[in-house]
């Protein structure tokens, strides 16, 4: 049982657990596993990402404008190969970005990350500038499991939030309100939960010139462009810039019900108790917005000890990818590949298809989908060079050095590999990668 | 008992006739072709639908050795062991001859449904497996990046909307020039299928206490019922008289072959051969490989010759690179560069066309390629299927080796 419960706990606040990761948390006590598992969350990438030089698109952009002479022709060639360029350093980091999440010793963290991602959006086809991706990417990272005043007060300055939701044009008479809209609606207290379209106005025009200084490529006050005047917002009046607004937002209990709403659904994903949400959102205000409470205390309710959740979940493209790369040790002979299997499946980091994020759960699933799920675990699987050790080392490749008859062994990876029992039951008695394959295939393997 | 071939098949229940997430790019592209709302019907309409059937030659084929310029002597100095000895090879022209495993193909060759495009590649070849596939698949140079295959961008627009699919990719294989929003189908190891059908049943009990488990499970079950359709189709076919060689691509062809027959109107097939990348004891690899394919591919020809099908139907050849001129140290040849491609068909104008790659004068000892494989892609677009071809294919200049 405390096997299955380990496993549970390291699927969801991870990626595919491999049995070793399960043996070492099996003992302990679901205190005692989040404890262990936010000690470890990084603040910073384990891998190297890529470097871009040369100063953001936006900089480049702006320098070939001003070259006058430059004949039309050449200055629109040059101006597809800066959007080429771009394009191709967005696909270095998505490719960086799934290694990280292969590759990292705190599985916790990417999946942290990725939830930021998805909630404070921005999308490169907008952006487009793998620069600043990658610098909010690193500023969720930063702030993961730890301060979420300074995660939400660095997104709103952060250079790709503020060209995505039209930070730039958002000036003194010609308020823009894509960002104050989104900031209340998405971000912070959820739609509808107390606040008005006054509100977002108001708040609107306090985010006046705030933007990213087209020559420097990074954020700037700019108060030429911001509306000093008087706001009201949620009740409140003052000469408020953005940074006022967010301290506001910050005092309202409504905030960190929403944050914990929007865990409870990633991680949990049942229906939320309303008396369990206020409760974890008084956790977090006590905790003054400090992260790691609130986690444990999700990682420890009983909602998500629940076993019936076992398998409740759908497994992101993401995670599926990610999963099985770690869990099956399988090498990346081709990093584009692995990139576009996600896209085809419904997923590209960097890409979230709405503000709204990608909204997961069976949406996963659809026939064409679930069809390119298949077909990547058939090319993952099936192909000779894949699954190194399973075939040099047998089952013990993923149990550990133990002694487990062939039947025990097949059941133990049946363990390992799902969360419930398979829909279709295995032939136990035909080559191992055979039945890893057909495991791999089943509908339990897209559960966590 | 006969075997059932299930097949997988990818975003198309009947309600669902796009794949999901291409209906906004439908638009995009329907604005650039000449205006005008996408013709539904131009490129098929009923039986007389033309079909591409395309065969990658997965590894880099050795083309030197395939179309052989038997009479230039460079070729004897360059391969001394790796040669074909002239009095084997199969006679074409005055100057280049086949591999004599290819006899099979001289009935296709002599009744002039048969062309053949000599010296085939592209500037700045790239050698790697992956990224010259990905150039064969997408026609765009290495700079530009686009996931999506040539097939689909050029198609898009033109596809019939009342059918389920518009490709199919016969045995598990990438999708390559089929890749993104076009309808393609997977035939897949019937065994398993079967295996998959038959349980199928005896579960939605158990998920009802798992939702997640339960969508699941209902999106399995749209995708079996989807490929039964047209595994009933293929019912309708009576078995072929001509036999294909052993294996799965002798299989593959003959399921592409049916597919044809039984008039299901998809508009490209893609079937792999793999085993072509023969840096080492190249000679009997090669010599059985275009076995398989001559073999395969004359079961085929008669086949649809014998169906009344042949006239709509267009096969190619193509492969990631040719080899290396030059024999290596292991009886094998390295990755190269240009190399010819096979074309056969009711449509097609048989003969050789293009030139054989020069032997002497080469290109950091790789050959120089005369046709650019864009502008074979062209022809079929505009005498294939009498459709302008899009974007940079554009301007390529397309050849004469189909009737039109």
């Amino acid at each position: 049982m405390s096997m299955q419960d380990a496993r549970h706990f390291l699927a969801r606040t991870g990626f595919a657990p491999s049995m070793f990761e399960i043996e070492q948390l099996a003992e302990r006590t679901p205190r005692e596993r989040i404890e262990q598992a936010l000690v470890n969350v990084r603040t910073t990438p384990s891998t190297a990402p890529p470097a871009f030089e040369g100063g953001s698109l936006m900089q480049r952009q702006r320098t070939l404008r001003k070259e006058s002479d430059l004949e039309p022709m050449e200055k629109r060639s040059k101006k597809r190969a800066l959007r080429r360029s771009a394009r191709k350093g967005m696909m270095e980091l998505a490719y960086w970005w799934y290694d990280e999440m292969i590759r990292t010793p705190s599985p916790l963290t990417e999946r942290l990350v990725f939830f930021w991602h998805n909630h404070f959006t921005t999308s490169a086809q907008k952006v487009r500038d793998p620069g600043f991706m990658l610098d909010q990417n690193l500023l969720l990272r930063q702030h993961a499991a730890g301060d979420f005043k300074a995660l939400l007060h660095g997104i709103s300055r952060d250079p790709a939030m503020l060209l995505y939701l039209d930070g730039q044009s958002n000036v003194k008479r010609k308020p823009n309100e894509n960002f104050a809209r989104e900031l209340l609606e998405l971000f912070t207290l959820g739609e509808g939960e107390g606040y008005t379209e006054e509100d977002i106005r108001e708040a609107a025009r306090a985010f006046t010139g705030w933007r990213v200084n087209p020559k420097t490529g990074a954020f700037e006050f700019f108060e030429r462009k911001h509306d000093a005047g008087q706001k009201t917002f949620l009740g409140q009046t003052g000469a408020f810039t953005g940074q006022d607004i967010l301290d506001i937002l910050l005092t309202r209990p409504r905030l960190s019900e929403h944050i914990a709403e929007r865990l409870w659904k990633e991680f949990v994903g049942s229906e939320p108790d309303p008396k369990e949400i206020v409760r974890l959102g008084r956790v977090f205000r006590k905790a003054d917005y400090d992260l790691k409470p609130l986690l444990l205390e999700l990682f420890t309710s009983k909602g998500f000890l629940d076993e019936s959740l076992h398998g409740g979940q759908i497994k992101s493209p993401v995670e599926l990818i990610v999963g099985t790369h770690r869990l099956f040790n399988v090498p990346i002979s081709n990093p584009k590949r692995v990139v576009v299997s996600g896209r085809e499946l419904g997923q590209a980091p960097f890409y979230p298809p709405t503000v709204k994020g990608w909204e997961g759960g069976t949406s996963w699933i659809t026939t064409d989908t679930l069809y390119r799920r298949q077909q990547l675990m058939h090319r993952i699987f099936r192909v000779e060079e894949n699954l190194p050790e399973v075939r040099a080392q047998g089952a013990s490749a993923l149990l550990g050095e133990g002694n487990h008859t062939p039947a025990q062994a097949r059941q133990q990876i049946q363990a390992l590999l799902l969360p419930v029992d398979p829909v279709h039951l295995p032939d136990t008695d035909g080559d191992l990668i055979e039945f890893i394959y057909s495991l791999a295939l089943d509908p339990a393997y897209q559960l966590k | 008992m006969k075997r059932r071939h299930f097949i997988k098949l990818a975003g198309a229940s009947p309600l669902i006739l796009l794949a999901p997430g291409c209906a906004k790019k439908k638009v995009a592209q329907s604005a650039t072709v000449g205006g005008g709302a996408p013709q539904a019907n131009v490129v098929s309409s009923g039986s007389t639908a033309r079909v591409l059937v395309l065969i990658e030659l997965k590894g880099g084929n050795d083309g030197l050795n395939t179309v052989i310029p038997y009479r230039d002597q460079e070729y004897d100095r360059l391969r001394p062991q790796l040669g074909i000895k002239q009095d084997r090879i199969l006679t074409l022209s005055d100057d280049v001859g086949l591999h004599p495993s290819m006899d099979s193909l001289m009935t296709s060759w002599k009744a002039r449904d048969m062309a053949i495009i000599q010296g085939v590649g592209y500037e700045s070849p790239n050698r790697s497996h992956f990224k010259s596939i990905e150039i064969w698949e997408t026609a765009l140079s290495d700079d530009d990046s686009s996931e999506d295959g040539w097939l689909v961008d050029q198609l898009e627009g033109h596809i019939r909307t009342d059918q389920d699919t518009d490709a199919i990719a016969v045995g598990q294989q990438e999708l390559g020039p089929l890749r993104g929003s076009m309808r393609t189908l997977t035939l897949e190891d019937p065994t398993r299928m079967a295996q998959v059908s038959r349980r199928l049943g005896r579960i939605s009990e158990r998920a009802s206490a798992n939702d997640s488990l339960a969508h699941i499970l209902r999106v399995q079950s749209n995708l079996l019922g989807a490929t039964e359709r047209i595994e009933d189709r293929l019912q309708t076919v009576p078995p072929l008289k001509h036999a294909y060689p052993k294996g799965e691509f002798g299989q593959h062809m003959e399921m592409a072959t049916k597919l044809i027959v039984s008039e299901l109107p998809v508009m490209v097939l893609k079937v792999t051969l793999g085993g072509f990348d023969t840096h080492a004891g190249q000679a009997g690899k090669q010599a059985r490989l275009l076995g398989q394919l001559s073999a395969a591919l004359s079961a085929m020809r008669a086949n649809l010759i014998a169906h009344g099908a042949w006239e709509k139907t267009l096969v190619m050849t193509y492969s990631e690179f040719g080899r290396r001129p030059a024999q290596n140290g292991s009886k094998g040849t390295d990755h190269g560069t240009a190399a010819p491609q096979l074309v056969w068909g009711g449509g097609v104008r048989g003969g050789l066309y293009g030139r054989a790659p020069s032997l002497t004068n080469l290109a950091n000892q790789d050959l120089i390629h005369h046709v650019d494989f864009r502008q074979v892609y062209a022809t079929i677009m505009r005498d294939w299927w009498g459709l302008p071809a899009r974007g940079a294919l554009g301007s390529h200049k397309p050849l004469d080796f189909l009737k039109g």
